[in-house]
């Protein structure tokens, strides 16, 4: 047989495999939880923006998965350097402030120390604050398979950082970012029309259609309005084969093409110590970098946090105490071609705007752009300057 | 209408034409005694006309068609097929008695000796079945082979090697012509790396393991290359849709000096990007070869000389990346290079000694290419294996001795970074560790008399962990970490910086109970002193290789078996069920997120404990006949424990015994070949078994912006169970000439039901859920034709 015919076949039969084969599936068992883990998710940096304590619960039902019940009413305080006693504040349920100027001190130490309202106390280890070293270029790259997902690969941006690694100290770092992108639409009705008018409150809300249809319209927003993206991927590194040289091309994030027009991200780049970098490292093999040939085998995640009180009590998380260093980076979004659709900023849907009645142009309505976890009515802090940058 | 004339005519003369008959007369006698057979069953093509054979055997048709195949089949013969062109009167056929004839399948021991030799656990699989044997992408593999064979079974498809009778991968010792191979597969357990076509035969020792053998504690793969035709040029070869092999074997000297020279190569990239866009970014080659030179000096000393060569090379992030270095890809390549010289002198019809030098270098890399930059960082690993043996055989009366030295030298590199020009990574080299491990061993196989034979065998097995060193000391019953280090000693080159050894029984007895049947037992005892350190389900490629030195101790494990085989009807049948318990002490398991990559103290990130494994292996296999094949059911367990001392850090399930990651209780096994005449057969293989361990969450946390699965205890839960039907049709030289030149077709089908089997369960976060995922290797039926051709001078 000639070769051109078994190549011809070897093509054939591999466009059969094309479909019949697939890598990864979603395994259709439930897993449920049986242990009830208290969930301790807490930071303090040497900027007083970013430092906050969040208690949560994580309670088995008779479903899949746990419910998750904010942690409300525990007295929450850091010892500093084994003196001084900083009390937080509960801002809103199961969330803990600390004092709005109160930010850490390379060189101090700190531990968190909390008892719920049912008396158990709970205490972190003692955590040192390390300098975190300078973030000396951000830049980014389009690539067409950014975004690995377990059953699909994305379009995306890659951003990647360089830095200067500090020779006489052992350093381990952590990134994350916050993604700005502006947001047009404020307000989603399913099956629903908006209405905001004197007949609403301020936020307005959403009226059951009067004849039920399978239909959700989305409203424009009536200020300018940012949508808020966080990390939610751990990134760490220690400079165990770079110490003192300049690190180079260290990816931080993978951002989607949600929009083709800019968006401003902040790039955090933290000094976190050897446990913290342990613990993180963990997480990221038993919550990322799964589903390879050769996963290593999960383990206990066992964070800073325990309880004398009970020290059979499960408890995840960690209190991270790191300096960091932030930058602002414009994210323009010219290097995606374009033909490539935008995801959007709607999870995936496309936008639906409830179409125009020229008979009443009362409608459709604007909706308010309300501060929250995920979005926010204030320009972006540099969303100007990085821009003309 | 002057074609239809046509048509017409040609009808007509084919109605008259197809009315002529025409006879078919012929006997069927028993091939030995010439007797007639009475009552055997004639049919003529598959069925179209049958009749009976009368009393003196002879048998007529009268049959419209010029060729008919004639079929002829008898109770306890072989079938009888062949084309005939008619008439003919005297058509003479003799069948062969089943029982007489050669065995079509060797499982368990040489042929018919199973039952007489005192060694237990022998597998034997002959090459030529495991050609039979359906495989995945038409590559004929060994590895794979062998696991249709009770109490050898592996983590999965992508399993980078077997686990024998509860041990891990790396307990097993691989030679190909006596050198060792520390990667066996290609493309991550995808494919065996062993040039299938060099082969003529290989012995797998799972339960007795001969005194000469040492330094690995749970099966021993001998493979042998094959001795190159003193006489006539032969060549043979194939293409299939994974790579091109060629073989070819030249007399130099006639009678004289030969060399056998096989090698293969697989076509770039070749499947992956197809299969799953998962694996798009993959790329994939390998390579491997092999030569012997053979010299018979005279009539005394034969030489043979042979090497071995493999490569891979593959990029791709499904095994990882280096979190520290930043790359934009992760690529593996590594080589194996074997040498192995063997002088055999031949003292006299009742002694010869062999003498053997051997050389094996294996060189795992990780390539990672720097971001916008040409630079490619590398991390360069190394293992340099050298060892030298002699054997002296003796044949004396009711004795058969054996006596050996050998002496093996060590030297890994355990990691090393090449920076290239990189501006962010430093030259990194972690210490080479050298080692030194002695053998002797002495064995005497005697027959007590006619029914009872024994194998005493002793070794004894001595190591040195050598210098220059720098060896931790560390607080006793703590865990070994910076902290609890004492005081570090340093060693020089030379100096012994650690030692360890002691002596090794290997005994084995049978007993005959009757002609057919027999009992056999066993115990065995061995050191192991290197092994892989690997914090994940099966090795990986660049999985670093560690020597025993203070920190950690070698492997002893001791196995005792006992087994009942029997032979049914004249040897067609046999029959065995083995029983044995293996308990390895100081096996290796890791502490969370161990990570050895150029670490200069993986003490700290290891924990030593127990291996407990036990099973009952029972096998039927039909050796002759139309039908051959085998089934067999093995229930075996292998439960680890760890526990060096009472805090999280220093035990694994808190001290309590847990499932290996190959510990699968219930294996059924079925080989089926229907051989087809000489042409052609089919052959079917099923394979079931129990779900590997896996670890499920036992909880969810929401941290850092995603829902993470939280675990207490390992291997916890198990995959669902595997099972997969395999089909293989073999055609032999189809134009059916009698030619210098066959050529061979095998067509299969790898997964004929499509099971869509899972290699590992694993958690995402997904929203406010943590989610599920299956990874499947092979999730549909993988279709594959392979084209062998032989050429014989």
């Amino acid at each position: 047989m000639s070769l051109k015919i078994l190549s011809l076949l070897k093509r054939a039969f591999l466009a059969i495999m094309l479909t019949a084969i697939s890598c990864v599936e979603p395994f259709d068992k439930a897993f449920p939880a049986s242990e009830t883990i208290y969930i301790v998710d807490g930071r303090l940096t040497d900027n007083t923006s970013s430092n906050y304590v969040k208690l949560t619960l994580s309670k088995p039902v008779s479903t899949s998965f746990p419910t998750y019940v904010p942690v409300s009413g525990a007295t929450v305080k850091v010892i500093v350097n084994g003196e001084t006693d900083v009390s937080l504040t509960e801002t809103s349920s199961g969330i803990y402030k600390f004092p709005s100027e109160f930010k850490g001190e390379v060189g101090s130490s700190y531990q968190l120390v909390f008892t719920l309202a049912n008396g158990l106390l709970f205490e972190s280890n003692l955590e040192k604050m390390n300098p975190a070293s300078k973030i000396n270029k951000v830049y980014h790259a389009f690539d067409e398979r950014a975004i690995k997902l377990p059953e699909e690969t994305l379009p995306g941006q890659y951003v990647y950082i360089d830095t200067k690694d500090e020779e006489s100290t052992i350093d381990f770092y952590m990134w994350d970012w916050v993604l700005y992108e502006q947001q047009t639409y404020c307000q989603t009705c399913d099956r629903a029309l908006y209405y905001n008018d004197a007949s609403t409150g301020p936020l307005g809300e959403c009226r059951p259609l009067s004849r039920d249809r399978d239909v959700i319209y989305d409203y424009r927003c009536d200020a300018l309005c940012w949508e808020i993206i966080s990390a939610s991927k751990i990134n760490v590194m220690n400079d165990q084969f770079s110490n003192g040289r300049e690190i180079i091309g260290r990816q931080v994030a993978e951002i989607p093409v949600y929009q083709k027009v800019g968006a401003l991200i902040e790039i955090r780049q933290y000094a976190i110590n050897n446990n913290v970098y342990d613990y993180l490292r963990l997480v990221e093999s038993q919550g990322q970098n799964t589903g390879g040939l050769a996963d290593t085998p999960p383990a206990t995640l066992a964070g800073n946090i325990n309880s004398k009180d009970d020290i059979k009590q499960a408890i995840g998380g960690y209190f991270i105490v790191a300096a960091v260093d932030k930058q602002l980076y414009w994210l323009d979004k010219q290097d995606i071609p374009g033909t490539l659709p935008a995801i959007g900023l709607l999870g995936g849907r496309k936008v639906n705007p409830e179409p125009v009645n020229p008979a009443d142009t009362s409608r459709p309505p604007l909706a308010p752009c309300i501060n929250s976890d995920t979005r926010t009515v204030n320009q972006p802090e540099g969303w100007f300057t990085a821009r003309q940058n | 209408m002057k074609y239809i004339t046509t048509l017409l005519l040609c009808l007509t003369l084919g109605i008259a034409h197809s009315q002529k008959t025409y006879i078919l007369k012929g006997t069927v006698k028993d091939d030995v005694e010439k007797e007639p057979l009475i009552g055997a069953t004639v049919s003529i093509d598959y069925g179209d006309q049958a009749d009976f054979t009368d009393s003196n055997g002879n048998f007529t048709f009268v049959l419209p068609r010029k060729t008919v195949v004639i079929t002829v089949r008898y109770v306890g013969y072989v079938p009888f097929r062949r084309e005939v062109t008619l008439p003919l009167n005297d058509l003479d056929i003799e069948l062969k008695l089943v029982e007489n004839t050669l065995q079509e399948i060797i499982v368990s021991g040489v042929e018919n000796q199973t039952v007489r030799r005192p060694i237990m656990g022998l597998s034997t699989l002959s090459m030529k079945t495991v050609e039979k044997l359906p495989s995945a992408l038409g590559e004929v593999d060994l590895l794979k082979g062998l696991q249709m064979l009770p109490g050898i079974s592996s983590v999965g498809e992508a399993s980078n090697g077997v686990n024998v009778r509860g041990g891990t991968t790396d307990q097993n010792l691989m030679l190909l012509e006596d050198a060792p191979i520390f990667n066996p597969t290609h493309m991550f357990g995808l494919f065996s790396a062993f040039p299938s076509e060099a082969i003529t035969s290989f012995d797998l020792y799972k339960g007795n393991v001969p005194a000469r053998y040492g330094g690995r504690t749970a099966g021993i793969l001998d493979i042998k290359l094959a001795n190159p035709s003193m006489d006539k040029f032969k060549m043979q070869g194939g293409i299939s849709f994974v790579s091109n092999k060629l073989m070819a074997e030249i007399p130099i000297v006639k009678k004289k000096i030969a060399l056998l020279v096989a090698g293969r190569g697989s076509f770039n990239d070749f499947l992956f990007p197809i299969v799953s866009d998962q694996l798009k970014d993959l790329k994939a080659k390998f390579a491997d070869g092999a030569a012997k030179l053979f010299y018979q000096i005279n009539d005394k000393n034969t030489l043979s000389l042979s090497t071995y060569y493999s490569y891979d090379f593959f990029q791709t992030e499904i095994l990882g990346t280096i979190g520290n270095i930043n790359a934009s890809s992760s690529q593996f390549q590594y080589e194996t290079a074997n040498f192995s010289g063997k002088w055999f002198y031949n003292i006299s019809s009742k002694a010869n000694i062999q003498t053997t030098l051997v050389s094996s270098n294996y060189q795992p890399n990780t390539l990672l290419p720097e971001l916008n930059s040409k630079n490619v960082v590398k991390i360069k690993q190394n293992i340099d294996y050298k060892q030298l043996k002699s054997n002296l055989n003796i044949y004396e009366g009711k004795h058969n001795f054996e006596i050996g030295i050998d002496a093996i030298r060590y030297s890994i590199n355990p990691g090393e970074i090449v920076p290239g020009t990189s501006e962010s990574v430093l030259a990194i080299t972690t210490p080479i560790e050298n080692g030194i491990e002695l053998g002797a061993s002495f064995e005497d196989v005697i027959e007590l008399n006619s029914k009872a034979k024994i194998s005493l065998g002793l070794r004894y097995s001595h190591y040195l962990s050598m210098g220059p060193s720098a060896v931790n000391i560390y607080k006793e019953n703590e865990p070994k970490n910076q902290i609890s280090v004492l005081e570090t000693i340093q060693y020089n080159k030379g100096e012994v910086a650690q030692s360890y050894g002691g002596l090794e029984p290997r005994i084995g007895f049978s007993y005959l109970l009757n002609e057919s049947s027999s009992i056999k037992g066993g115990y065995n005892l061995a050191r192991q002193y290197l092994q892989v350190i690997s914090n994940t389900t099966t090795p990986i490629p660049t999985s670093r290789w560690k020597l025993s030195d203070l920190n950690i101790k070698p492997q002893v494990s001791q196995l005792a078996s006992l087994g009942y085989f029997k032979n049914l009807s004249g040897n067609i049948y046999e029959v065995s069920i083995e029983a044995y318990y293996r308990k390895t002490n100081n096996i290796i398991d890791y502490k969370p997120g161990a990570d050895f990559l150029l670490n200069p103290t993986p003490e700290t990130e290891i924990l030593q404990g127990v291996n407990s494994s036990y099973g009952t292996e029972l096998m039927i296999s039909k050796k002759k006949g139309e039908f051959t094949g085998w089934i067999n059911y093995t229930y075996a367990r292998s439960l680890n424990q760890v526990d060096e001392g009472p805090l999280l850090s220093q035990r694994v399930n808190f001290g309590q015994k847990y499932a290996a990651n190959y510990d699968r209780p219930h294996t059924v096994n079925a080989a089926l070949i229907i051989n087809q005449g000489v042409h052609h057969d089919f052959s079917f293989n099923f394979t079931y078994s129990t779900g590997r361990p896996f670890t499920s969450p036992e909880g969810y946390i929401k941290y850092s912006n995603q829902v993470l699965p939280f675990y207490f205890l390992r291997n916890n839960n198990r995959l669902p169970d595997y099972h997969r039907l395999d089909f293989a049709w073999n055609i032999y030289n189809p134009n059916m000439r009698n030619r210098k030149f066959k050529g061979n077709f095998a067509f299969t089908i790898y997964n004929l039901y499509a099971r869509k089997n899972a290699y590992s369960v694993f958690f995402r976060p997904l929203g406010n859920a943590s989610k599920p995922y299956k990874l499947t290797i092979f999730g549909a039926p993988i279709l594959s034709l392979a084209y062998k051709f032989k050429f014989n001078y």
